[in-house]
């Protein structure tokens, strides 16, 4: 009980509450523009944040990651383009709802049942953060290896892009940790006379290079032949009737379910969820034919399962170390500098720090609720704002940002040279997200690697069964999207064997 | 699982792309498979870094003094896991054909970005000898033109005032030397 209330009161200061309020605006912001994504805002919020002090730091970006959420179905349902990836599932039924002329109830009811899922996902962290963080204290370092290999091979298994290429991008992160220091020994490696490169890449720019200038540069070099929609703005009523409001309390109960779990599982976020929760919703519901054609109950599932994985992955990230989506992976970037290292020793270290970031996450989810309820006008003029606004405003912060890290030049131009890295890798099928995750947990694998096998050689590894179980979970990760995609191209070439 | 629908324009999904197959994956029974040029391409440049980034492990201890493993073997075993991620890669575009994104680079585009990052070159440098507002407010009226943006709004007031919020937030606010 002192922990609760001494994370509680540790958000008494002023300051906190500016940055919590700069948090929301920003992420509701970011997450109304196609474009730029969650990861990318905290990304670059990072930059600069890390100037601050740690609380106030992880209320600016924590509560970017919270009101983005809702942000994103702004465009989703208005524009039938998703603002982040968590909002794919809220075009199934947000679109077609908005053509019907209940845009402002669809936009109202996301709102709420955001909120429902986001509070929801909270709670999980509150109730499962310590408990997890417990039993994982007890890893060793055969156990802490399996993990971190586990929480790579979980990010490129549940991407959705091609595996091999995912694994190569982790590959490669790896070998990018073992830049600096050498974890056990503190032998320089692959510094080539940098200075700055002695304690490792720093992590700011790869990750501002990586996730937010790769973009823009993507969307200079390529010419865009899709156009985006014209938003609808004729919204309607806003508020939801009583039978409407009583439509959306089965789906989203279905929909804080399935986010909830999917959460706590490690990279998996919230478009996962929000298309499980779609499809469960669906299966469940008495007029599964409306689904796709402008169901509320589709949006209520949708919209509370993409919210309620938000708690999981902070529990995640927390207890485990390991990221529970993208934005955990640059928030775990930013901790680290800040002398945080997320990990079941944060909760000895600091037991109090899970109730500070619950808090800020349930006053971060009102403040967005609060928001997204009073400025839908404002963000459907926002869609038309022309991109070379946004495209130099983010350039210019990239810089910016970056620079004020350490005043060093040099982390500018490294972060220049891993966007153009992450422009190739874009272009070329490499997902981003390994080879960060790789970047931040090289060093916590390989030392716990090496430490293990001067204890008992490889057999110490796979003597431990939570070791083993999560090897061959790691393994389940890689080589399930292999065979199912394998037996789909097998059923898909028999069909067309059968109609010749 | 049910199908889902079609999302309208996703810019970015969790697989960070979209992707398209621009090649058949095979002919008709008993024709010949089309080779993935693009894949083997890709192939030989994650071999050449992987074996780039072997080669300065050698200066690296494999063992240490005491017999434990050493800071060269790390790095040595990551790089013989990209080698063995190219030779994956390579197989696997005898046998598919690789994906490529919806949206193509154009000559245009790429013209954009050498021009960006030309300006961010001459900015770093300007910035180096002038203050930050004036040679900030002009690089940003530079990428504002670059990406399309024309006429006084545009070129002069926008990068005047995202150069003073810019000062303001970093110089004034989080005593950033700039």
């Amino acid at each position: 009980m002192n922990e609760f209330f001494a994370g509680v009161t540790a958000l008494l200061d002023p300051t906190i509450g500016l940055c919590l309020l700069a948090g929301v605006l920003l992420g509701t912001l970011v997450g109304a523009v196609p474009g730029i994504t969650a990861t990318m805002a905290v990304a670059l919020a990072a930059g600069f944040t890390l100037t601050l002090e740690p609380l106030q730091g992880l209320a600016v970006l924590l509560s970017i990651y919270v009101a983005a959420q809702f942000g994103d179905r702004v465009p989703a349902i208005l524009v039938n383009t998703p603002g982040t990836p968590a909002s794919i599932a809220s075009t199934f039924d947000g679109y077609p709802l908005a053509k019907q002329g209940k845009a402002g109830v669809a936009l109202t009811s996301s709102a709420l049942v955001s909120a429902v899922g986001s509070l929801a996902g909270i709670l999980i962290l509150v109730l499962a953060a310590q408990p997890l963080a417990s039993i994982a204290l007890r890893f060793g370092p055969p156990e802490l290896f399996a993990l971190v290999i586990f929480g790579l091979t979980m990010m490129v298994g549940v991407s959705g892009g091609n595996v091999l290429r995912g694994l190569v991008a982790g590959a490669a992160g790896l070998l990018l940790g073992t830049i600096g220091r050498d974890p056990i020994t503190g032998v320089q490696r692959f510094t080539f006379g940098f200075s700055e490169l002695s304690s490792g890449v720093p992590f700011i720019a790869a990750i501002i290079g990586l996730f937010g200038i790769a973009e823009l540069f993507n969307q200079l070099a390529e010419t865009r032949t899709k156009s985006m929609p014209a938003p609808i703005t004729q919204l309607g009523a806003w508020w939801p009737n009583k039978a409407q409001r009583r439509e959306l309390i089965k789906p989203s109960a279905i929909g804080t379910g399935v986010g909830a779990v999917v959460g706590v599982v490690p990279a998996a976020g919230g478009d996962i969820a929000g298309v499980i929760a779609w499809a469960q919703a669906k299966r469940a519901s008495k007029r599964p034919e409306k689904f796709g054609k402008g169901s509320l109950e589709g949006l209520a599932a949708a919209d509370s399962a993409s919210t309620a994985t938000m708690g999981g992955s902070v529990t995640t990230t927390l207890a485990l170390g390991v990221p529970g989506d993208s934005v955990m992976a640059v928030m775990i970037g930013s901790m680290i500098i800040w002398g945080l290292q997320p990990g079941p020793a944060l909760f000895v270290e600091s037991p109090d720090l899970v109730y500070s970031l619950a808090t800020i996450m349930v006053i971060a989810t009102f403040l967005a609720l609060a928001l997204a309820l009073v400025r839908m006008q404002g963000v459907v003029k926002l869609l038309a704002l022309p991109q070379q606004y946004l495209t130099t405003i983010i350039i210019a912060f990239c810089i910016v940002g970056t620079y004020a890290v350490s005043s060093s030049v040099f982390d500018v131009v490294l972060m220049l040279m891993f966007g153009l890295i992450g422009l190739l890798m874009r272009r070329f099928g490499f997902p981003a997200g390994p080879m960060v995750l790789g970047l931040i947990l090289g060093p916590l694998a390989e030392s716990n690697l090496r430490r293990a096998l001067v204890i008992d050689g490889f057999g110490s590894i796979f003597t431990s069964p939570i070791a083993v179980g999560l090897i061959i979970l790691s393994l389940g990760a890689v080589l399930l999207p292999w065979l199912r995609s394998t037996i789909a191209s097998r059923k898909t070439r028999a069909t067309a064997d059968v109609s010749r | 699982m049910n199908s889902v629908p079609a999302v309208g324009t996703p810019l970015e999904t969790s697989g960070e792309r979209s992707t398209a197959v621009h090649t058949p994956l095979a002919g008709p029974a008993g024709a010949p498979r089309t080779v993935n040029i693009r894949g083997l391409l890709v192939a030989a440049a994650v071999a050449a870094v992987g074996t780039t980034l072997i080669l300065p492990t050698h200066s690296l201890e494999f063992t240490t003094a005491d017999g434990s493993i050493g800071p060269g073997w790390w790095p040595t075993v990551l790089g013989g896991a990209l080698l063995v991620g190219a030779f994956a890669i390579a197989l696997v575009s005898f046998r598919t054909p690789d994906e490529v994104p919806d949206e193509r680079v154009s000559a245009h585009g790429l013209g954009r970005l050498g021009a960006v990052l030309l300006a961010t070159v001459l900015y770093g440098a300007a910035w180096y000898y002038l203050h930050f507002l004036p040679v900030t407010a002009l690089f940003l009226s530079a990428l504002m033109f670059i990406t399309g943006g024309r006429g006084i709004k545009a070129l002069l007031v926008f990068p005047a005032l995202t150069a003073v919020v810019l000062y303001g937030l970093f110089k004034m606010l989080l005593q950033v030397p700039l």
